[in-house]
């Protein structure tokens, strides 16, 4: 090549390196496995609520994903999400024992019962009655109930999802399952409430009358209530479902990019959780100050619509949704909707919850949640994951902290959430290459790339083989230079080829199955040649 | 040559790495240094950047608007009043206009039973109510009420709360001065040429009681005294109706007697949500009897019946309604019934392709079907048919004659009731547009 040619190809060479510094893929503490996000900030602005309605109109008409998603954020180069204020890994990584899980968020017993309750505050009037207690030990709890004629529904619910998402990795609120009755309540010298007339005053023995008689009441007198303890810290609002806090240096990925809330989807539709919104949601700001993010107010998953069973509707089709108001409208109502026709046990205690008909790609919550509407692949894998690590004695386990008193419908809500699980994992593990823990390993003395199938484990379908190129690849540059032809072996292991001398390797792999044929979708894993390990994973 | 070559590729790495226009200088020099950086120091670097450009978190004006009104806004709103006056707003008469007015309210007098209610309204077209309650007042759907003279018997059973068991009696004291009434003349040959406006001023002195036995059958009962004023109409659109009509064709547009009056209703409600009935249907029975005080010549009674049933198809997305109402009133030997208490026929409620108070005699026939079909459970739509004629001679009751209009309207409903309604109603005589709050029934 001549000089002037070399000369004329210098600011292409510069604008490459500068492309290649900016496009590095891997920094020297890859995999990061923890979040700095907990850095302190100054005391955020308080927001005590935010609008129902704004949150519905702005997450059904303008906040709606682009043909081009970008990828999650917030995860390390393996994909998955590191602990930060929003998550801890918990089922993600590895598997929790049964104990770990039904303890799940819970610090203590639940609220003292040696002396009656006192109220300081709460609401009468509503669709849901509530007041906040202090109990015999000084501790403030809310205190919720079941609805007339169904006792158990939402508490035992809302118990029972807390800690699925307790053991999902989500900071939930801790709630507990009591028992009391009337004479268990009193009223705190200063309790105030906000009548039906929108007057403040205090409250009187006759509200409290009022909020026993609009509750479910068992057989024996009792009423289940769920109390949840208030949590750590200052409550600085809840979290939107998309952007970032504007005061909160901590949180800089827009959170419909954050995968936790992407995977959150497939986590809400086993359990149900179509009042997946920001209104459940709750961000408390603590020690040593920074802002922590919670999951709460699980009453409106399963079968349990909080004050009543749930609707037909339920994870089935937005408040709001086009396309079938546009069906049913051009038709003159010919076509019908068919989760109408749906047919739900009568379990007072469970309500409309069922594994026949539920379809988890269609499953909806109340109106479009950015994350979930933005969920790709990897996010959906790392969610199955998850789910996939739920066996059939933990859902048993985790459900029985329901304390149902009806054993046949406790048995039924066990089954569902299993045939609801195995939904999820054929829909999302037949629709990716769904290979999984990826580790370096050595075999006769060489080096070795083994990988597990999900899939398969998860009896979705059956491999016949995995076809696989090596490349070597630039960390500055990105490029890839091919080692070798395609490949295929039948076993889930993979020679690896020693240093290309750009210090990373990659191999594609794609599974080949007669019965799965979205199992030919790439997996690129990308291998640290010093010290040898896996440093990156990325699905298609 | 060499120099110069130097030069320039020296110059053009510089105008890259440097020239702002072309953005690669902002690109280069800080990434280079990012590229220097672990995962955990670049996003603390993102964080530090933020930190320097941080804003307070707060809600739009439009998002604290909206939260003060689902938080306290609405139930402050519907509950506002100054030491027990509360503003309302409410529709007087079908072409009254809104009228806003005010209500004074005060239950339990002195910790009794006793309730005291007044209320009064005026509407921009001049339109004028005031009402007076005393005594053990029904709240709002606690029982079925029957309303005073001047709602007309159709509207007596457009109750569209679900039933409570409950009684009530109190004295009711109403005012009425409407000054634009319609008026195209008596029969079923009436035309809408002789469209005229007159005013109607009339005070009822009732004592009301009731009583809502369960949850589908109430009875209620009114007996009161009756003052009734027929004036000049202010709609200078029109023509008065005392310049084209005579006592002859108007009854009672000469003399306007006082009437003891005596009504009585039974109502059989078995819909499953009466705000937004998809099954079910509703009886209503009203009779009552009007005496004139000073002499003979407007006495009559009157029987009404109303029913409304719902007939699913198959599906809770579609359903038929149909309603069948019917009022004759029986004058005595030689008494006629005056124009201004006969039971009409045209508006938003009974034959919607028609104008308000089209036909007017003293016999009606009303029937109406509307096939509604749900295109989300917050939206209806419907397809209506409206047949119904007056007529004067019990001979004339058969299905002949009947004046038709059709059309189609949206409404937008709660799970237990239709908050509004927007329906296009067509017949031989145009098409008319309604924009109602409320079920058409």
């Amino acid at each position: 090549m001549s000089k002037q040619k070399r000369l004329a190809l210098m600011p292409v060479l510069v604008m490459l390196f500068a492309s290649g510094v900016q496009g590095q893929k891997f920094r020297s503490d890859d995999p990061v496995w923890e979040d700095p996000d907990r850095q302190p900030i100054p005391m955020p602005a308080v927001i005590d609520d935010r609008s129902m309605v704004v949150d519905f109109l702005v997450s059904t008409f303008t906040n709606r994903p682009d043909e081009e998603v970008p990828r999650a954020e917030n995860i390390n180069t393996l994909g998955e999400v590191p602990d930060s204020s929003w998550f801890t890994n918990r089922m993600t990584l590895r598997s929790m024992s049964i104990p770990e899980l039904v303890k799940g968020p819970d610090s203590r017993d639940g609220p003292d019962m040696s002396k009656p309750w006192t109220i300081i505050r709460g609401k009468t009037q509503g669709i849901t009655p509530g007041f906040t207690i202090v109990d015999g030990r000084g501790d403030t709890y809310f205190i919720k109930f079941d609805p007339p004629g169904h006792a158990q529904l939402a508490t035992s619910t809302e118990v029972i999802c807390t800690k699925f998402f307790h053991a999902f990795g989500y900071n939930v609120p801790e709630y507990y399952l009591a028992r009391i009755r009337r004479e268990d309540v009193q009223i705190g010298k200063d309790a105030r409430l906000t009548d039906e007339n929108g007057v403040k005053r205090a409250w009187t023995e006759k509200d409290v009358d009022r909020i026993f008689e609009r509750v479910a009441v068992e057989d024996d007198g009792t009423v289940q209530v769920v109390a949840s303890l208030k949590v750590d810290g200052t409550v600085v609002g809840p979290f939107k479902y998309s952007g970032t806090r504007s005061d909160d240096p901590n949180d800089i990925f827009p959170h419909e990019n954050r995968r936790e809330l992407r995977g959150l989807r497939l986590l809400a539709a086993w359990l149900n959780h179509d009042d997946s919104r920001s209104m459940n949601t709750l961000d408390a700001y603590v020690e040593p100050g920074y802002i922590k993010h919670h999951l709460s107010d699980f009453g409106s998953c399963l079968g349990s619509g909080s004050v009543r069973i749930q609707g037909r509707r339920a994870g089935n089709e937005y408040m709001l949704e086009w396309k079938p108001i546009l069906k049913a409208a051009l038709t003159f109502g010919i076509w019908d909707r068919p989760w109408r026709y749906v047919d739900y046990p009568t379990y007072p205690s469970i309500g409309r919850f069922e594994g026949d008909y539920f379809q988890p790609h269609l499953w909806r919550p109340e109106y479009p949640n950015p994350a979930f509407e933005r969920m790709q692949n990897g996010d959906a894998f790392w969610a199955c994951r998850t789910i996939a690590r739920f066996t059939d004695e933990m859902i048993r386990a985790i459900v029985k902290t329901g304390q149902l008193k009806d054993r046949e419908a406790e048995e039924y809500l066990i089954t569902t959430l299993i045939k609801r699980r195995k939904k999820i994992l054929q829909h999302y593990l037949g629709s990716m290459n769904p290979l999984a823990d990826f580790e370096v390993n050595s075999a006769e003395g060489r080096p070795v790339l083994r990988f597990s199938n999900l899939g398969e484990a998860c009896g979705v379908g059956e491999a016949e083989s995995y076809e696989y190129q090596w490349f070597s690849f630039d960390n500055l540059t990105g490029a890839r230079t091919s080692l070798g032809p395609v490949e295929v072996v039948a076993p889930p292991e993979l020679r690896i080829p020693n240093d290309p001398g750009t210090g990373y390797s990659v191999v594609l792999i794609r599974t080949l199955s007669p019965d799965r044929k979205d199992w030919k979708k790439a997996v690129n894993v990308y291998l640290d040649h010093s010290p040898l390990r896996v440093i990156g994973i990325e699905r298609e | 040559m060499r120099f110069m070559r130097s030069k320039l590729f020296l110059f053009t790495v510089l105008l890259l790495l440097m020239a702002p226009d072309t953005g690669l200088a902002d690109r280069v020099a800080p990434q280079k240094d990012e590229s220097e950086l672990s995962r955990r120091e670049l996003w603390m670097k993102r964080r530090e950047e933020k930190r320097a450009r941080i804003e307070p978190a707060r809600l739009s004006g439009f998002e604290s608007g909206m939260l003060w009104l689902e938080t306290r806004g609405l139930r402050e709103i519907l509950n506002f009043n100054y030491h027990g006056f509360y503003p309302r707003f409410a529709s007087l008469s079908t072409g009254s206009g809104l009228a806003p007015g005010v209500r004074y309210w005060k239950p339990s007098l002195g910790g009794s039973p006793l309730d005291f209610q007044l209320a009064g309204a005026w509407s921009l077209r001049g339109y004028r109510h005031y009402s007076l309650q005393f005594g053990q007042i029904q709240k709002r759907g606690q029982v079925f009420s029957l309303e005073p003279v001047g709602i007309g018997a159709a509207g007596q059973f457009d109750e569209m709360q679900p039933k409570k068991e409950g009684f009530f009696t109190y004295l009711d004291l109403t005012y009425r001065n409407y000054p634009q009434e319609d008026f195209f003349g008596i029969g079923p040959d009436s035309r809408p040429e002789n469209r005229t406006d007159y005013g109607l001023e009339d005070m009822s002195w009732d004592g009301v009681v009731g009583w809502q036995l369960n949850r589908w059958l109430g009875v209620g009962a009114r007996v009161g005294y009756l003052q009734v004023n027929v004036d000049p109409g202010t709609d200078s659109r029109f023509l008065n109706t005392h310049l084209l009509f005579s006592d002859e064709t108007a009854p009672g547009l000469i003399r306007q007697p006082d009437f003891l009056d005596v009504s009585a209703a039974v109502m059989i409600d078995y819909r499953d949500r009466p705000g937004n009935p998809h099954k079910g249907g509703m009886i209503g029975v009203y009779v009552s009897r009007f005496d004139e005080r000073s002499g003979s010549a407007y006495e009559f009674n009157r029987l009404a019946v109303d029913i409304r049933q719902f007939i699913p198809l198959f599906s809770e997305q579609r359903r038929i309604a149909l309603q069948v109402f019917g009022s004759a009133d029986s004058p005595d030997e030689g008494a006629q019934v005056p124009f201004y208490l006969m039971q009409t026929l045209g508006g938003s409620d009974a034959l919607r392709g028609f104008r308000e108070f089209r036909y007017r005699d003293t016999r009606l026939l009303y029937f109406s079907g509307e096939y509604r079909w749900d295109a989300s459970p917050a939206i209806e739509l419907a397809l209506f048919y409206d047949t119904g004629k007056v007529f004067s001679n019990r001979s004339d009751f058969d299905l002949e004659h009947l004046q038709k209009s059709w059309g189609g309207g949206i409404r937008l409903k709660t799970p237990r009731s239709v908050v509004m309604r927007f329906d296009i109603g067509r017949s031989r005589e145009g098409t008319r547009f309604f924009f109602k709050f409320g079920p058409a029934f």
